[in-house]
């Protein structure tokens, strides 16, 4: 376990690297979770690779390594970027931040290109910038920002944070883009508490959130595809009734549960699984990647890579937990939410746990800007959580 | 350790985890089998590999039936409509304008109609969408398609239409796509160019093809719009099943276009009169279906599952398919409009339910109950109360094209029950009838009922359902191929194969067919009725096997295989029929059936190989075993001699007695055997359909029947039969070779002539005192006469024709139970062990006349036995070793004396004409019909002379004399005069033909 910052000597790391970048603490770094990410990443890539590789059926869904290669390229130096960071800079223009991230939100409908019914990209010619998916890391960054010195302890408290959180939440659900918006609500709620707030009004916003979510669907609030995601979940949660409506509106949850299951307790091996070579599974190698993972890694290896999964995300709260720098705390614990809401999003999805909705799996699927904000969310989580910074705030010696 | 507010969190992320982790270990273990099965559908095709069923060849190896691949121009309208320019072209109008689909001809028309939509902007499309044509959303897909960029292009191009704002159009749009995917195409000349080439290059292509398949100009356009129309209906049919539960042909086209069926048409993108049309072809098709098929098919299995004599099964199978909502079906009849079905059809119509349906109920509700036991009953009431003037309503049409004008219902239920047997199929299809008039007349009461007069619409989630299949179904009706052509010209295929990207949408199948070789023997030869014909799998062998069925495809679904199942999935694909199978009908093909049927084979592909047609990941080949191969004994060149001789003999050119007419127009049969029975030539005349016959004698010249093993009339055989009633006497003590019979004159109905008892003898002045050997050689009638007196029982004579195989079956169908070479050998008058015959018909039938009837192979047999002493067993295939044959019991001596006195008859007796050919033979004449004078004005003969009877004549014998290896026999069929007259000269001119005289120098 790495030890407290406050038993160093500051003097030893120098000033004078620069205004916003600085070299982390190397002595210091949690290598142990660079190294479950590099594993997770390796595998992603493995996965992606064999997709692409694979032989299937012509005209189906292709899949491009190369172009997955290339929004590596490009997210790489993010990572780097945000490695060395340094966190007072970031709390500094953590306001800048977000309104670059809402500025790009705000300008989808304008410049945005539409897809499937659907306007949430910005054509950047190597890839597609989701907006969306940036406001997520500036949700994080400016609820760690106010709540850096605010506790949550009166009503009046929640006014700013929730603002600040349903200003994107609106205009992403606008989009719409449900999935993006279900995810800011999971990390929303947990950087509430996280920064103070009684579990027991976290416990009641989610019943809240429960009862909206319940009224939306019952009065017709959500639009026609969107409920009757709901009523095909609804319905096809069992495995008959699943098959029975594959022709339907069930077809990508049946293609799903079909990869998962085939996959049995050891996998069909990589590249081998009907997902990878027929193809019929509607986004394979982002909204549905897990179900190709599991179906050519089985139990055992889909198991182990959701373990790690999990296991790195629990990393993080543990890292986050020890940081003495509250507004560093809060960004390295929104980014464990942030890769927690997605783990289990796109898991429940993928599974039947959840209505189907389009939702990637960071580090692993192939959404350019969704690579771009995992590598940014963790070289920030990796920086900030090795970084001593000299000036502490008023409450690092605190206990919650 | 876990301060500051992350130990719940890392808490609730471990329940999380263990959720997750559970729901994969319940999909990916607890449901594994399920998903696996769906899983290897997905990718998994198979096929079973038909087998080629035996050639059947003649002897010499000459191939008289063999299957042979034949080609056939198949059409698949999804691809067309994708891949071809014109298709494109097509749909795309139909989905911006929502009018059906034309298929342009011009090709000046066809660029500027791709043109035209090329101007569209994604904008435009969007617009259109929005106005309510939700069909147009297919519109951009089309348009790619018609400007068919390449790959990189074509990415960029779809990229650029995706934004609904675009107002450029998309022609402006590719020329972008060109330059950013640095493609040859650059500005929109040249793409409008690259589109209009292909457009009229397609037409090019299509005219070609039409041309080579040598059809009227256009009618290839209509065919492929027809097919359009076909699938357009197959889908809008399936739609309605899937939101109703019920086919759309249940209801009269009036009825339904009451329906609001906006939500069909339009997705479908038709007007009314499209959908008008749709009607009505939804009901002729589902009123022919039910007739020819439902119908067909529940009186089958009613008679296998229940009593051949009872209707019993009938009424459940006819109920459980006439089925009016899904799930309902079942074999047990119930009424349909109960409570539970009164709740369904609420929900189908989002409608309340109303109590008042009770009194509504159709007839057949009445009829339900207790149905077990009671089927036939029900059956029958319900035809009985239809009885009498029908009311057909609309399904009259239906009714007359089964061909069922002239039927009417039973009387009684006792008819019924009697009619049943004979009269299954039409009893079903008249319950049919009933049953679904019925339905449409409750139907239209119900609903009235059920919703108290208000109105009503199909729910929407029933609807939504519809429309979501609406996909899938063009999809799967849109790939099934119809025939365009069978049997195409070289052209066709070569076009085809060479290049299939100019003909998307068209293929070539190969198909088997069993061909005959009319080279080898004319199509017109009975003995084709020997050798027989192969059919198609029927109705009946397909339900016998339908618990296979459901196996097979049961453990074609298998995910997992043991080795058990395995084995029982090859054994499976082996045995069970197709329906393309051919399986022997009659003559040798049925007789070798099992010989000739292979066992099918089976593919298949666990990977993509099958569809993508690339690589060949089988995963299971069980190549198919053919057939074996089966030769006939048949000698072609003693066939043709034979046919050619009984065909086309020459004219006798005798002085004394001729019957011209009859060599001008002969009727009759020739067959040449070995000593050992197998058949060489059985040859039959006429031997062509329809030819004119002899005019005022019995008609069969007219008919190309099979006479060798078939009688179609009285077929006496006369005196051939002599030689066997003098070797059973010698044999039995009845005669002695020395003692002489008498041959002389008697008073008989006032005519002084010669003769004996009941019999006249053929010489005008008797024969006088006559040993056997003479007796032979003139054949003298009263001496036979008196060995028939000597018989003294029917028993006797039967005995005597049965131990030379006459009332016996010749062995053509040895080793098969029942008759697949028909073959007539009993003798009518020796059935309850010939009571009918008395004192004269012995005496007759001792001379081979009136009661004493056999074929020419069985006479062939007859004297196979007496040239070798053993009894063959006739065979049209040849088999390994020697022939299967039966010792006469009958002493060498006698034999030998009888074959002595053969060989006079041609010496010196009555087949003196055969004199100077190695040949021992008889002769026979053998009374049919009394003689007309038309009939005898037809004959040359002396004046004076009596004839009072038209004859079969007859000539058996063998060659050479002394060392049998040809047995033949000549039948003439209602001749005038007799066999010394007749038969003897066809049988020279036989036996002087080149191939027997081959045949005989060969020594067989």
């Amino acid at each position: 376990m790495r030890m407290s910052h406050l038993r160093r000597d500051p003097s030893a790391y120098g000033v004078g690297a620069g205004r916003w970048l600085r070299a982390p603490r190397w002595r210091d770094f949690d290598w142990h979770v660079l190294g479950i990410v590099a594993l997770i990443f390796a595998v992603g890539l493995m996965v992606i690779q064999a997709i692409a590789g694979a032989e299937h059926f012509p005209g189906r869904q292709e899949v491009s390594f190369s172009g997955h290669l290339s929004k590596v390229a490009v997210a790489v130096p993010c990572f780097l970027v945000a490695l060395f960071l340094r966190p007072r800079w970031l709390r500094r223009n953590a306001w800048i931040l977000y309104g670059l991230c809402m500025g790009l939100v705000v300008l989808v409908p304008f410049i945005g290109v539409e897809r499937n019914h659907a306007r949430r990209w910005i054509d950047l010619v190597v890839f597609d910038l989701q907006p969306s998916e940036l406001a997520k890391l500036g949700v994080i960054l400016i609820l760690a920002r106010v709540l850096q010195s605010n506790r949550l302890k009166r009503p009046r408290d929640w006014i700013l944070p929730c603002a600040l959180v349903a200003l994107p939440l609106l205009f992403i659900l606008k989009q719409p883009d449900l999935g993006t918006a279900m995810t800011l609500i999971p990390i929303s709620l947990g950087m509430f508490y996280v920064a103070g707030a009684r579990g027991k009004t976290i416990v009641q916003l989610v019943a809240a959130c429960g009862l909206l979510g319940g009224c939306a669907y019952q009065f017709n609030w959500v639009k026609g595809y969107q409920a009757e995601r709901v009523e095909t979940w609804l319905s096809s949660y069992e495995a008959l009734e699943l098959i029975d409506g594959r022709y339907g509106s069930a077809f990508h949850a049946y293609h799903a549960r079909t990869a998962i299951g085939n996959g049995g307790l050891w996998g069909e091996g990589l590249g081998e699984g009907v997902g990878s070579r027929v193809r019929s599974l509607p986004e394979l190698d982002s909204d549905s990647v897990l179900a190709v993972i599991l179906e050519e890694g089985g139990f055992v290896y889909g198991g182990m890579l959701l373990f790690a999964y999990a296991l790195f995300i629990g990393l993080i709260f543990v890292s986050a937990s020890e940081m003495r720098d509250r507004f560093a705390r809060l960004v390295v614990g929104g980014v464990g939410l942030y890769f927690a809401a997605h783990l289990f999003i796109h898991c429940g999805v993928n599974l039947g746990l959840l209505p189907m909705t389009g939702l990637p799996l960071p580090l692993i699927s192939t959404g350019g800007t969704s690579l771009l904000m995992s590598l940014t969310a963790i070289g920030l989580a990796l920086g900030l959580s090795s970084h001593y910074e000299r000036t502490l705030d008023e409450d690092s010696f605190r206990r919650y | 350790m876990m301060g500051r507010r992350f130990g719940p969190l890392i808490v609730l992320l471990s329940v999380g985890l263990g959720i997750v982790l559970w729901r994969v270990w319940t999909i990916q273990v607890g449901e594994y089998t399920t998903w696996a099965r769906e899983a290897a559908n997905l990718e998994r095709s198979s096929r079973r590999l038909p087998y080629h069923r035996g050639t059947i060849r003649a002897r010499g190896d000459q191939v008289l039936v063999e299957d042979e691949e034949r080609y056939r121009v198949s059409f698949e309208w999804r691809a067309f409509r994708r891949e071809n320019p014109i298709g494109q072209v097509a749909l795309a109008r139909a989905a911006k304008t929502g009018a059906g689909v034309e298929l342009s001809r011009d090709p000046e028309e066809l660029c500027a109609q791709a043109l035209e939509l090329l101007e569209l902007s994604p904008r435009g499309i969007a617009d259109i969408v929005e106005g309510g044509l939700e069909q147009a959303r297919d519109l951009g897909f089309y348009l790619r398609r018609i400007l068919a960029l390449e790959g990189g292009a074509d990415r960029r191009l779809l990229r650029l239409m995706e934004e609904r704002e675009e107002e450029r159009s998309v022609l402006s749009l590719s020329v972008i796509a060109c330059a950013d995917a640095r493609t040859s195409l650059r500005g929109e000349e040249a793409i409008a160019r690259h589109v209009s080439e292909r457009c009229r290059a397609a037409l090019d292509d299509l005219a070609q093809l039409e041309r080579s398949l040598r059809r009227e100009p256009g009618s290839l356009w209509s065919a492929l719009e027809s097919f359009g129309e076909d699938v357009d209906d197959a889908v809008a049919s399936r739609m309605f099943r899937r939101a109703t539960g019920f086919s759309a042909g249940r209801l009269a086209p009036e009825d339904l276009a009451e329906w609001d069926l906006g939500w069909l048409v339009d997705a479908l993108h038709w007007g009314e009169e499209r959908a008008s049309v749709w009607r009505r072809r939804a009901r002729e098709g589902w009123q022919a279906h039910m007739l020819s098929r439902v119908a067909a098919g529940a009186a089958l299995e009613a008679r296998f599952e229940g009593s051949e004599n009872s209707l019993e099964g009938l009424l459940p199978l006819v109920a459980a398919s006439m089925s009016p909502l899904d799930g309902a079906g079942s074999t047990v009849l119930e009424p349909w409009m109960g409570a539970e079905s009164a709740q369904r059809v609420a929900a189908l119509f989002e409608c309340e339910v109303q109590p008042l349906v009770a009194d509504e109920l159709p007839l057949f509700i009445a009829c339900a109950g207790a149905v077990e036991g009671h089927g036939d009953e029900l059956s029958a009431r319900l035809l009985l109360e239809h009885a009498g003037p029908v009311e057909l309503g609309d399904w009259a049409g239906a009714w007359m094209e089964a061909g069922r004008s002239e039927w009417g219902p039973p009387a009684s239920l006792k008819e019924a029950r009697s009619r049943w047997r004979r009269e299954g199929t039409q009893l079903a299809q008249w319950l049919v009838v009933v049953w679904a008039r019925e339905w449409e007349a409750g139907w239209s009461r119900y609903m009235d009922a059920l919703t108290a007069g208000g109105s009503w619409k199909l729910g929407a989630e029933r609807v939504e359902s519809a429309l979501d299949d609406r996909d899938y179904y063009l999809v799967e009706q849109g790939r099934r191929s119809r025939a365009i052509a069978e049997d195409p010209s070289y052209e066709v295929i070569y076009l085809l194969t060479r290049y299939p990207g100019r003909f998307r949408g068209f293929q070539v199948e190969t198909r088997t067919r069993r061909r005959t070789s009319e080279r080898l023997l004319a199509g017109g030869d009975p003995l084709w009725r020997v050798i027989g014909s192969a059919r198609k799998t029927n109705l009946e062998e397909m339900l016998v096997h339908r618990e296979g069925f459901e196996a097979f495809r049961d453990l074609r679904q298998l995910a997992l295989r043991s080795s058990t199942d395995e084995v029982a999935l090859r054994e499976l694909a082996e045995r069970l029929p197709r329906y393309d199978e051919l399986h022997g009908a009659e003559g040798v093909e049925r007789l070798m059936n099992v010989r000739l049927s292979g066992r099918n084979g089976y593919l298949e592909y666990e990977g993509l190989s099958d569809i993508a047609r690339r690589g060949t990941a089988l995963a299971v080949e069980w190549r198919p075993q053919h057939g074996e191969d089966v030769s006939l004994t048949i000698d072609l060149a003693l066939q043709h001699a034979a046919s050619e001789t009984i065909n086309n003999p020459d004219p006798t050119n005798d002085p004394r007695y001729s019957d011209d007419a009859w060599f001008a127009a002969p009727t009759g049969a020739i067959c040449l055997i070995t000593p050992d029975g197998e058949v060489l030539a059985a040859a039959s005349a006429p031997n062509i359909l329809g030819r004119d016959a002899i005019p005022h004698r019995d008609g069969q010249g007219a008919f190309a029947h099979e006479r060798t093993l078939r009688r179609h009339t009285a077929l006496p055989i006369g005196s051939i039969f002599k030689p066997f009633v003098a070797l059973w006497c010698l044999e039995n003590g009845l005669v002695t070779g020395d003692e002489a019979l008498s041959c002389v004159h008697r008073m008989r109905r006032g005519a002084n002539v010669p003769g004996y008892s009941t019999v006249d003898c053929h010489s005008s002045v008797g024969h006088g005192k006559l040993k056997l050997a003479g007796a032979l050689r003139v054949s003298c009638n009263a001496y036979f006469a008196q060995l028939g007196d000597r018989l003294q029982s029917a028993e006797n004579l039967i005995a005597c024709a049965e131990t030379f195989g006459f009332n016996q079956p010749t062995g053509v169908n040895a080793g098969f139970s029942g008759s697949a070479i028909a073959e007539d050998y009993a003798n009518p008058a020796f059935r309850q062990g010939g009571q009918s015959i008395g004192r004269s018909e012995l005496q007759r039938g001792a001379n081979g006349l009136t009661v004493l009837e056999g074929t020419p192979l069985q006479v062939a047999r007859a004297f196979a036995g007496l040239a070798t002493g053993s009894l063959p067993s006739l065979s049209f295939v040849a088999v390994a070793g020697e022939g299967a044959s039966e010792p006469l019991k009958i002493s060498d001596r006698h034999l030998a004396a009888v074959r002595a006195a053969l060989i006079d008859v041609v010496q010196k007796g009555s087949a003196k004409h055969l004199r100077g050919l190695d040949v021992a033979a008889k002769t026979g004449s053998a009374d049919y019909r009394p003689m007309s004078p038309l009939v005898r004005a037809q004959l040359d003969y002396p004046a004076g002379a009596r004839l009072k009877m038209r004859k079969h004549t007859w000539v058996a014998g063998w060659a050479p004399a002394r060392n049998p290896r040809l047995i033949f026999v000549v039948y003439l069929h209602d001749v005038g005069v007799t066999s010394t007259h007749s038969a003897v000269f066809v049988a020279r001119q036989l036996l002087e033909r080149p191939a027997v005289q081959a045949y005989l120098a060969e020594g067989g």
